[in-house]
């Protein structure tokens, strides 16, 4: 039990001016009547920008939810969701995508690569996608930082679980997003190789000034982040700044997981 | 651009399992292609024989014929002109040469004349026509050079085609100077002096016999009668002043053709033909592209199901809706062309054997091969189309994923099975209309959009429109009882009882209704067909045989494993049941691959029940109204023969009554569109009554009939309000005049009098220039050997025609039931490819299921599943989805048939329904399930555990 575990679940904050993305009385229920399921019921937050947040909690307690309402993969059902200011419940599908593709980046716990491109092209779909141009000094940047060398033409299925997984974050960070977001990210890997992403994902806060929030269970893979955020049954129940394995440990295992 | 690419990389990486689904489109595209460039280099070479027949003709007259078809004519060609009119013609200053020509140039005539063999029999290879022309040894188009000299009286010349066929059934060379038999539509057989050897520049196969030209005015009977006259004109005379100087002598209503008309008269007829051979091979490209979309739609939901996460994935990181639909309407595209280009390269290779193999058999003409432009925009068109098309629906379903798909993996949201069933039943309601109106003929014409169509074209398409719904609406429905169907199936004893039940009756049906054990066959045209029913014979039972020894066997393990359901219960009850429930789990597609093979088999099955139906119709009606003892007519041409050959029949001992019958068309005026109002009329030897021709006749009436009485089929009298006591007026020539005939009976069945409406004496035919006769129905006197006076017959008849046939009535029935068998035979063949692309379909739906399974089916592994179990329940899975697809397709092929049965007006067929062949074709649909599992069961059984389970 620590102090931090008593003190009130924090408040919306007063400015969301530095907001990479902010949320406001977030609320999602699936189901209806009595089979209705509570994900969320009310969460304020704030991504600061150039920072690095976990998010954790027992499974249920909304955490995959709140990521994914916060990133436009999926919509509330009461309050707002922002990101760089914009509110995502007034866009429609199109302006929902295209949001994600030029202001959000994804890191999928199965790398999500697209079997049939190469290392390079999978970093460059988004922009593909988009039909944008790649920043080439940006690019050249991402690309050293991923440390492929010469296996950038490389299939996934050519490329070790580390190396899919680095190449997933690139791809994250090729279109400069506002913030990106992470969904386990490390769940497929070995300890070593998780921390070796992890690293990377560090650097790319620290050095290239972006904006990280990844859902996690693993106390290690939380203690990179700047800030842990616990949720309990649909809820914030808890934060906590600069934390340690242990320390996040002690409060996953005080709230039961 | 980069849709572009992920598409072609998707179709890069699943090429082997869209191989398949390319096959399917190469059927359809492969038959369209081929249809139309077997269709137009025929018409190409058609034009060239022609070119070189008229190349010396500059003009032609004919009299064109004010008249309309005899049902021994077809459409009737040319009157003749008088031959008086070639030296009027021949003395203008304009012309250089008028030649007359006579022929024997009604196409169904072609054959009448033919050279007998030394065995005397016709020389008359299958498949090109013998035609036989007046000839002067001088011109006649497109012969090169001839041996020997021009025929005079007596003589006959021959082309060297014909001689080589003739050398061929002697086994030894005939000579100019040889005499021949030849067999004459008229004369009976004459011996001619072969007097010349022709060589034509360019023939299709065809055989020519050529005689001089009174010989041929007399053999023809065109006495004093010429066809037509070729004109050249005189040197320095244009063309031109050529037609407008001889149009002035020739008499009213003949014609002046120039030589483009006249090629493109002699054109039409082979063209009509052409067209019919290209249309039939179009139905069935239509047919194979109709299975094929059913294979497309599902390898792409399939492929879209198995993409989920990717499909998400890309969802969440910026690709909008419709780049998702894109890129799979793109691959859909692809695969498309892929197709048709495989396609296109096996039509022309079709179209290209095709014609080799009539070059090969009768001197073609090297003509190349014509690939028109609209043959490759057809064929890549329907191919990318239905692809497309196919792909759409897919497409939309991608799409709809959610971004969300990338995290989880659950399938995208579909409509619904109970709304699926409603569309599908709204489906089959519109059908069902469709389908009534066509059958109570209240479409009335057609004639909107700049479009007419006659009433006949309207209920046509309104019950091909009518069957098309009703099949997709109970494919769609097909998804409420796929389940249950499925379900109840798949259980052991269910399964085992089904097939025992139907191998018994299928054994059961053979030996008691069916043909039983073929018998042999004597004679060497007929060993082939004699093979074909002992291979078709032992089939049935080795299929029958399996089906009861599978169906034992099933409920043996059942009994011995004790338990009455649920898994465990049995050895194989453990993958018999979750075959039973993977089937049934996704009623949807298990509903769409057996409707790829509900098409073929529904199509199958009414061309079977409609065959069934004519053969039992026929034989029932013949039952009745035959009542001759022995039948003497021309089997292979139909073709009319001298009356004589009745009289002398009747001189045999033994012989009661002998009844000459002649088939004609006749005119009773106008219908409301101007078209001439055309019945078949019988003539009959009515001095027997009905003692050997019985039509059924309503009321009391002995059947003889007198001069100026009509005896009329009852449903033509309800449909034109008359009855007896009331008057006819009958045309007989199209000369426009007509006689009133007073009629005495009404008659119920048509089938013995050829389906003719009108009977009369056959003196009425005979005042009217039909003095020959179609058929002879021999009454015997009681208490004669059949076989003898049989015999004598058959000697009567040798001496005069060497085509004719005498046969007993069972023979009769068997020769008609047979060519209703060749036709079935031949459609079912042509089917059978539709059935292939839908075999292909199973096989690639139960091949992407299982890779759509490999995590469960790896699961299975895990726990103790033996490979052995894991190709027991793949195999099972398609025997179920098989089985369902063929009943499906038989519940619809009835339904069709009955409709198409239905739709023919007057009630004449009655609907049979052949038992042995749907037990059969269930049972065959089982055993390709058991072959279509065979590549699939053999890639799951491989399967390594661990990969499936971590995949």
């Amino acid at each position: 039990m620590t102090e931090t575990s008593m003190a009130p679940p924090p408040g919306p904050p007063a400015d969301s001016s530095n907001a990479a993305a902010n949320a406001v009385a977030a609320q999602k229920v699936y189901g209806s009547g009595d089979t209705a399921v509570h994900a969320l019921r009310g969460v304020d937050v704030v991504f600061e920008k150039g920072r690095f947040t976990s998010i954790m909690g027992p499974s249920g307690s909304g955490k995959s939810t709140l990521m994914q309402c916060m990133a436009g993969l999926d919509r509330l059902t009461g309050g707002e969701t922002y990101v760089g200011g914009v509110p995502l419940s007034t866009l429609d599908d199109k302006a929902l995508t295209q949001l994600r593709r030029d202001r959000i980046g994804f890191i999928f716990q199965a790398y999500n690569l697209i079997p049939t491109l190469n290392a390079q092209e999978n970093i460059t779909l988004p922009m593909d996608l988009a039909g944008a141009k790649p920043d080439d000094a940006w690019m050249q940047q991402v690309i050293t930082a991923v440390g492929l060398g010469d296996r950038m033409d490389h299939r996934p299925n050519e490329l070790s679980g580390g190396q899919q997984q680095r190449v997933a974050v690139a791809r994250a960070l090729a279109s400069q997003p506002d913030i990106i977001f992470g969904d386990e990210p490390t769940g497929n890997l070995d300890s070593k190789t998780g921390a070796e992403i992890l690293e990377f994902m560090r650097k790319a806060v620290d050095d290239l000034g972006q904006t990280i929030v990844m859902v996690t269970h693993d106390p290690v893979s939380a203690s990179y982040s700047d800030q842990v955020l616990f949720l309990a049954d649909g809820q914030i129940v808890d934060q906590m700044m600069e934390p340690t394995t242990d320390a996040v440990y002690d409060r996953v295992r005080s709230m039961g997981d | 651009m980069t849709i572009l690419k992920l598409a072609i990389r998707g179709i890069r990486s699943a090429f082997g399992r869209l191989l398949l689904t390319i096959i399917a489109i190469v059927t359809g595209v492969g038959f369209v292609s081929g249809a139309f460039i077997l269709a137009d280099s025929l018409s190409n070479s058609f034009t060239t024989v022609f070119e070189e027949g008229f190349a010396d003709t500059d003009a032609q007259v004919i009299q064109p014929s004010a008249g309309f078809g005899d049902s021994q004519g077809g459409p009737q060609g040319n009157s003749t002109l008088p031959d008086s009119l070639t030296a009027e013609i021949a003395a203008l200053p304009e012309v250089g040469r008028a030649t007359p020509t006579v022929a024997l140039n009604d196409p169904d005539s072609f054959n009448q004349m033919a050279v007998l063999d030394i065995n005397d029999e016709p020389v008359r290879p299958a498949g090109p026509p013998i035609l036989a022309f007046s000839w002067d040894g001088e011109t006649l188009g497109g012969i090169d050079s001839f041996e020997g000299t021009a025929p005079g009286s007596n003589e006959v010349a021959l082309s060297a085609e014909y001689v080589d066929a003739i050398n061929l059934a002697n086994g030894s060379d005939v000579a100019i100077g040889d005499t021949l038999v030849i067999t004459t539509p008229n004369d009976g057989k004459v011996e001619y002096t072969l007097s010349a050897i022709v060589t034509f520049n360019v023939t299709i196969g065809e055989f020519y016999l050529l005689v001089d030209i009174d010989t041929a005015q007399q053999l023809f009977e065109k006495e004093g009668k010429i066809d037509a006259i070729d004109l050249a004109a005189a040197p320095g005379v244009e063309v031109d002043d050529l037609i407008a100087a001889v149009q002035q002598v020739v008499p009213e209503g003949a014609e002046v053709l120039n030589q483009a008309d006249v090629l493109a008269d002699q054109l039409a007829a082979f063209d009509q033909v052409i067209g019919i051979i290209r249309n039939i091979l179009l139905g069935f490209a239509g047919v194979a592209l109709f299975v094929s979309l059913f294979i497309i739609y599902n390898t792409f939901a399939i492929l879209v199901t198995q993409r989920l996460r990717q499909i998400g994935m890309l969802r969440a990181i910026g690709a909008t809706q419709s780049q998702i639909r894109w890129s799979v309407v793109i691959e859909g595209f692809f695969v498309g062309i892929i197709g048709s280009l495989l396609g296109f390269l096996a039509g022309f290779g079709f179209a290209f054997m095709i014609k080799a193999a009539f070059q090969a058999t009768g001197g073609f003409p090297e003509t190349g091969t014509v690939v028109e432009t609209r043959t490759i925009v057809v064929a890549f068109g329907v191919g990318i189309l239905a692809s497309v098309f196919s792909a759409l629906l897919p497409a939309t379903v991608a799409a709809r994923v959610t971004p969300i798909a990338a995290m989880r993996n659950e399938p995208p949201s579909q409509s619904s099975v109970s709304r699926r069933a409603a569309i599908g039943g709204g489906v089959f309601i519109l059908g069902a209309i469709a389908l009534a109106l066509g059958l109570t003929g209240t479409g009335g014409e057609f004639d909107a959009l700049g479009i007419s169509l006659s009433e006949v074209w309207v209920v046509i398409i309104q019950l091909a429109i009518g069957a098309i719904l009703i099949f997709l609406g109970v494919i769609m429905l097909s998804v409420l009882f796929a389940g249950p169907f499925v379900d109840t199936l798949g259980r052991s004893s269910v399964l085992g009882a089904v097939m025992l039940g139907l191998g018994v009756g299928l054994l059961a049906l053979m030996f008691s209704i069916g043909d039983g054990v073929p018998q042999s066959v004597g004679e060497a045209d007929q060993a082939f067909f004699a093979v074909v029913k002992w291979i078709s014979f032992f089939v049935k039972l080795f299929v029958a045989t399996v089906a009861i020894v599978v169906g034992l066997s099933i409920l043996i393990s059942k009994a011995r494993g004790g338990k009455a359901t649920g898994i465990g219960g049995s050895a194989g009850a453990l993958e018999g049941s979750l075959a039973r429930q993977n089937a049934a789990r996704s009623p949807r597609r298990t509903a769409a691959t057996a409707g790829a093979l509900a098409i073929g088999i529904a199509l199958i099955a009414t061309v079977a029940v409609m065959g069934e139906s004519l053969k039992k119709t026929f034989a029932d009606s013949l039952e009745v109204t035959l009542k001759a003892d022995l039948y003497v007519y021309n089997p292979e041409t139909f073709e009319s023969f001298s009356a004589d050959i009745a009289a002398e029949i009747e001189r045999i001992d033994g012989v009661a009554a002998v009844s000459a019958g002649r088939n004609s068309t006749v005119k009773l005026g106008v219908d409301e569109e101007g078209e001439d109002d055309l019945v078949g009329i019988y003539g009959f030897n009515a001095a027997t009554g009905t003692s050997i021709i019985n039509p059924s006749i309503v009321g009391d009436f002995d059947g003889v009939l007198g001069a100026g009485e009509v005896m009329l089929f009852e449903a033509e009298a309800e449909d034109r309000n008359l009855g007896v006591g009331d008057s006819l007026d009958i045309a007989f020539d199209g000369d426009g005049s007509s006689e009133a005939f007073s009629i005495v009976a009404l008659f119920s069945d048509n089938g013995s009098v050829n389906g003719s409406s009108i009977i009369v004496d056959r003196s009425t035919l005979v005042t009217y220039g039909k003095d020959d006769v179609d058929d002879t129905g021999v009454l015997l006197q009681e208490d004669v050997d059949v076989e003898s006076v049989k015999a004598e017959v058959s000697t009567v008849v040798r001496e005069v025609s060497a085509d004719l046939a005498v046969e007993d009535r069972q023979e009769f029935v068997d020769t008609v039931s047979g060519q209703i068998d060749g036709l079935t035979t031949l459609i079912n063949y042509l089917l059978g490819f539709t059935l292939l692309v839908a075999f292909v379909g199973v096989i690639n739906t139960i091949v992407l299921s299982v890779v759509e399974r490999t995590r469960e089916i790896g699961l299975l592994r895990a726990v103790g599943t033996t490979r052995r179990q894991i190709r027991s329940m793949i195999r099972w899975e398609a025997v179920i989805v098989c089985v369902f697809g063929s009943v499906l397709g038989i519940g619809m092929g009835v339904l069709f048939a009955w409709a198409g049965i239905s739709a023919v007006p007057e009630g004449f067929i009655k609907l049979a329904i052949p038992y042995e062949s749907i037990l059969f074709t269930i049972l065959i649909a089982a055993f390709a399930g058991v072959l279509a599992a065979v590549l699939p069961a053999f890639f799951a059984g491989r399967k390594n555990v661990l990969e499936a389970i971590s995949g």
